[in-house]
């Protein structure tokens, strides 16, 4: 009996050390531990031996119990620790995924110049896409019947109401409600009568700025803007300050950046010329702070305006303008 | 086979004069010729071409021609500029508009020697007057000062009209005009040398060799020298001769009166339009000149005995000409332009400390202004004529930073704190933007503008009140702006589904606008719409199409993350949507905007296969809602209860009643109250429905008992079998 005892011990060993699976480990408890298991018939039939023989099988059994008892709480744990792979499952399947969005790419440009003007100190304002002529033309030294007012492909709404062709309005806007300083940048929509082709569109994206205090310099104006231009494209960004010609500012510069697209040697959306007008600037003309109020002897300051498509367009590769306006969803996921 | 002297390569060519052993002028791949077509290699005829032998009309060197270009005198693979007269340099300008002197050579000549301390050198004049003088001959009277300030007249006679030297051709065709006959042609250059637009009339063709120049009365006509009859009206300002209009001033010559063939004796006109005028008259007529551009940008009316001595001298020289001693002057110069007071500490506080009073001085000389010391150790500026834009001291500022280059301001970030007021709506519109991509959305940008069938097919579902309408759209088939946004989404929908995109879900966040009364309004407006499925694609599972109730509970979601209270769900009835499966809704009893599936109707007319469900909401409204500080409170510390309950009731009473009149019982332990289950079916009788509420209970204050919850629960329970006449199932 007790060499019988021994071989089940061996046995039990053997399978509880081997068994896979948690569920294998219940089978193996069940053999040899369960209601039905040798050990337990040998366990009931105790009563019917000897005394002697009663209590050396009987401490060998209950040895072999907890001996048993043990190896089965060891081996669960191991199984456990291991976690119990389930069977069958091909790991190399997709997974179910949810939907997923994502901002237009102007968004996301727009986003990233608003931050790094917010860094420099600017706030965001705002005005209506319907402007009257006052705030988008006459305010801004551009006198009706002057040949200046060619540079803007007006859409007219009647004699008086047009849509807004750059974000200038919003600065006279500001400019009327409040008195310097004044640090503000104004995205928007804008629109011109223009046909669209790649790298123009009827209605397109700008941001412009304007800061407006006592004694502010030329330089200035060229400090935030090189400081800008190498947050958005980096440290080796070269740049070109050319004089401009805006009426609303007096000097007025035109400032290239050389063509990331193409690194200058000239390619679609620089045209050709290695450089990529990205920012018109200056200095604001007396005559604009006449119209809003302010004292031109008291106060200066600059303004710039950039066409964020440009910038957009400059930062992802793409070079067709209508591809913003399509949304063609191909576009959107892969930009 | 063309042997290009490094080379050679099969070129096929089909033009009549193509022989062996000729010599004329390849175009390799790669290459463009005039109009911008581009050579590639292909094969014609069965050939591999490799490139083209061109003409003088692909040259752009003639209006037409008749086969290829021969050439003489120079070997293959030589460089054809030379032979052909192609070895000018010719520089495109960008003028801006403030620089009307710049117009021509002679302006931009100035500026270069100024910037390069050289020399300017004018054209020669040589006049060599003789016979009757010019006043004898001829006389001016300026009716319209304002229109006309001032008007030279010179005559030449004996003219012979022919062609211009080669010179004066290639010149002209450099710059894109075109050759007519050595008068014309002169007057051209001179206009393209000085900027300032000058006219050449038929002497004898001239009533009474007499010009007048008056307004027009309103419905006069005349034939202008395009052969248009045209209408005029008081607008525009009239040169006639004794009796009739001769040339619609600074825009366009007269057919009565232009030169021909037969032209002997000239009157040359030097004259000084108003801009306004001449960009008035001329945008009435539809017509833009190059004459017309230039008046309207300003003419420098202290050069014209010089513009018009230098034309009659080229008519002596080319055309055989003898010119009429003196001119007729009509008119003033109007004076100089009163001189600027310059500060010169203005100058270095804007530019920079360094810049001195010598740099400043040396600076405006050499643009040509005047300076001189002035009043309290200011500058006094005289403006040259020709800088009829510089009229205040900032323009005298950009003139000195001009000088000194953009390049040589050093760069300066001082940094001034300013107070910045509250944001404009952005903050909370980004917010919304940021909830709908977490709920799978991408963001899309559309036109502002709508079509008239889009406006139509609208009816009541955009903004209340009139599309405002364009005078001047881009494209005719849209001259409304936008009352909504979605009929320019269902366009995106459309081109998505057309190149296989059937799956979406888009949203945007833009301007719509409207007219009330007479103002002309605008607010920010979110629409979106889905179609496709419900889910993405997955092996093992059949994914479900996207129905109303996504919609809704993206509305639902889109409200949680904006900590807005769930919106309420009303009647809708807006032309564009199936009426069954649409619905309007609006929190705190001010309407929001609407959800719903496209009718059969609206998806055929955008043409449309699948479903489609839209909104459209107030954003700016929607905002409002918005929280601006979130209250903290505490989390419970005692657990919830749920209890179930299967109410059987009539297959048409709504959920939503159901829950309303859970929530209307106030009973103070209930936390929540869900739709678990609906089921219709053979179990039930039939006329009814079985609708399954999971209903949760909690205090903030203890551990609810059993009995606590169960009594809670049966006192809804009770109420709602009454309410709705229900059974439990
Ligand atoms: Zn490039």
């Amino acid at each position: 009996m007790l060499d019988r005892l021994k071989e089940l011990g061996r046995e039990a060993t053997a399978a509880l050390q081997s068994a896979a699976t948690l569920m294998e480990l219940e089978s193996v408890r069940v053999k040899y531990l369960g209601r039905k298991s040798e050990l337990n018939q040998v366990s009931r039939g105790l009563k019917d031996l000897e005394s002697d023989e009663r209590r050396s099988v009987g401490r060998a059994v209950n040895e072999l119990k907890n001996e048993l008892g043990a190896l089965l709480e060891q081996s669960k744990e191991r199984l456990e620790s291991a976690g119990e792979p389930s069977a069958g499952l091909d790991l190399t399947l997709p997974g179910r995924m949810p939907w997923v969005g994502g901002k237009h790419p102007l968004t996301r440009t727009y986003e990233r110049l608003e931050s790094i003007f917010r860094g420099l100190g600017f706030e965001v304002a705002l005005g209506p896409d319907v402007e009257d002529d006052f705030h988008n033309f006459d305010a801004l030294n551009i006198p009706a019947d002057h040949p200046a007012r060619d540079g803007w492909d007006t859409i007219y709404i009647d004699d008086d109401s047009l849509l807004r062709t750059h974000m200038s309005p919003v600065q006279i806007r500001v400019m009327e409600s409040r008195k310097p300083p004044i640090r503000i940048i104004a995205p928007g929509r804008v629109y011109r009568n223009e046909s669209a082709d790649a790298s123009h569109g009827s209605e397109f994206y700008q941001l412009e700025g304007l800061y407006v205090d006592r004694d502010v310099r030329f330089g200035e104006l060229k400090g935030v803007l090189i400081r800008f231009m190498r947050e958005l494209f980096g440290e080796n960004v070269t740049l070109r300050f050319r004089a401009g010609f805006f009426p609303f500012t007096e000097p007025s510069t035109e400032v290239d950046v050389k063509c990331l697209i193409c690194q200058g040697s000239g390619c679609s959306v620089c045209s050709g010329t290695g450089w990529v007008e990205l920012l018109g600037a200056g200095m604001v003309d007396p005559r604009v702070f006449e119209a809003v109020g302010y004292d031109p002897g008291e106060f200066s300051g600059y303004a710039f305006g950039l066409g964020v498509d440009r910038i957009c367009m400059m930062m992802t590769g793409t070079d067709d303008i209508r591809l913003f306006l399509e949304n063609d969803l191909r576009f959107l996921r892969q930009i | 086979m063309v042997d290009w002297g490094s080379g050679s390569s099969t070129v096929v060519c089909g033009a009549p004069n193509v022989h062996a052993g000729m010599t004329s002028v390849l175009a390799p791949p790669g290459s463009v010729i005039a109009g911008g077509h581009r050579i590639t290699e292909q094969t014609i005829r069965g050939r591999r071409s490799h490139g083209m032998l061109v003409s003088a009309q692909e040259l752009g060197l003639e209006e037409s021609s008749e086969g290829i270009i021969e050439l003489d005198g120079i070997e293959p693979g030589g460089d054809v500029r030379s032979p052909l007269g192609l070895d000018d340099e010719i520089i495109d300008l960008d003028v801006q508009p403030n620089r009307p002197d710049c117009l021509g050579v002679i302006g931009v000549a100035r500026e270069v020697a100024a910037l390069t301390g050289s020399e300017l050198r004018l054209p020669r004049i040589d006049l060599n007057e003789a016979g009757r003088t010019a006043a004898d001959m001829a006389s001016v009277k300026i009716e319209d000062p304002h229109g006309c300030p001032r008007y030279i007249a010179r005559v030449i006679s004996d003219v012979t009209i022919g062609p211009s030297p080669a010179w004066l051709a290639t010149a002209l065709r450099s710059v894109g005009s075109r050759s007519i006959n050595n008068i014309v042609d002169i007057t051209n250059f001179v206009m393209l040398e000085f900027g300032h637009p000058i006219h050449a009339f038929d002497y004898d063709r001239l009533a009474e060799h007499r010009i007048v120049v008056r307004r027009a009365r309103a419905g006069e006509v005349m034939v202008t020298l395009d052969d248009v009859e045209r209408t005029l009206t008081s607008e525009h300002l009239l040169i006639c001769d004794g009796k009739n209009p001769v040339a619609l001033a600074g825009v366009m010559g007269g057919a009565d009166s232009e030169v021909s063939e037969a032209t002997r004796n000239i009157l040359l006109e030097c004259a000084w339009f108003d801009p306004v005028v001449v960009r008035r008259g001329a945008w009435k007529l539809g017509v833009r000149t190059e004459a017309s551009q230039r008046f309207e940008h300003g003419v420098d009316a202290h050069a014209m005995e010089m513009i018009a001595a230098r034309a009659s001298s080229l008519m002596a020289q080319l055309a055989g000409g003898k010119v009429a001693p003196g001119f007729v002057d009509a008119g003033t110069d109007g004076g100089a332009a009163p001189a600027i007071t310059l500060d010169v500490r203005s100058v270095a506080s804007m530019l920079g400390e360094d810049v001195g009073r010598d740099e400043i001085v040396a600076a405006l000389t050499s643009f040509g202004f005047g300076v001189a010391d002035g009043p309290d150790g200011k500058l006094t500026v005289d403006v040259p004529p020709h800088r009829a834009d510089v009229t205040v001291e900032a323009d005298l500022i950009e003139e000195v930073l001009r000088s000194r280059g953009y390049e040589d301001v050093p760069p300066e970030v001082p940094f001034h704190s300013i107070d910045v007021p509250p944001d404009a709506g952005v903050g909370a519109r980004n917010r919304v933007l940021d909830a709908m991509v977490r709920l799978g959305f991408y963001e899309v940008m559309t036109t502002s503008f709508m079509s008239e069938s889009a406006s139509g097919r609208l009816g009541g579902s955009g903004v209340q009140g009139e599309p405002i309408v364009l005078s001047n759209p881009v494209n005719k088939e849209m001259p409304f702006m936008r009352t909504a946004i979605m009929p320019s989404l269902l366009d995106v929908v459309r081109r998505n589904r057309n190149v296989g995109e059937k799956d979406l879900r888009i949203v945007e966040l833009g301007k719509v606008f409207w007219k009330d009364g007479d103002g002309l309004r605008e607010r920010w407006a979110l629409a979106g719409a889905l179609s496709g499925l419900a889910g993405r694609h997955s092996w093992g599972e059949t994914p479900r199409s996207i129905d109303f109730f996504d919609g809704k509970g993206i509305l639902w979601a889109l409200a949680e993350a904006l900590d807005i209270d769930t919106p309420d769900t009303a009647c809708y009835d807006g032309r564009l949507l199936d009426a069954g499966a649409s619905a309007g809704f609006s929190v705190r009893g001010e309407g929001l905007g609407f959800l719903g599936m496209l009718s059969k109707k609206a998806l055929a007319a955008w043409e449309l296969p699948d479903p489609v469900f839209v909104f459209e909401i107030d954003l700016d409204r929607l905002c409002g809602f918005i929280p601006t500080a979130v209250e903290f409170k505490e989390l419970p510390r005692y657990p919830k209860a749920r209890r179930d309950v299967a109410l059987v009731i009539g297959e048409r009473s709504a959920a939503g009643d159901v829950l309303a009149a859970v929530e209307g019982l106030g009973e103070p332990l209930l936390v929540d109250a869900q739709v678990f289950d609906i089921y219709v079916g053979k179990q039930l009788p039939p006329g009814k429905k079985s609708l399954g509420f999971g209903l949760t209970y909690m205090s903030r204050e203890r551990t609810l008992t059993d009995e606590e919850v169960d009594e809670a629960h049966s006192r809804i329970v009770s109420h709602l079998t009454r309410e709705f006449d229900a059974a439990l199932r």
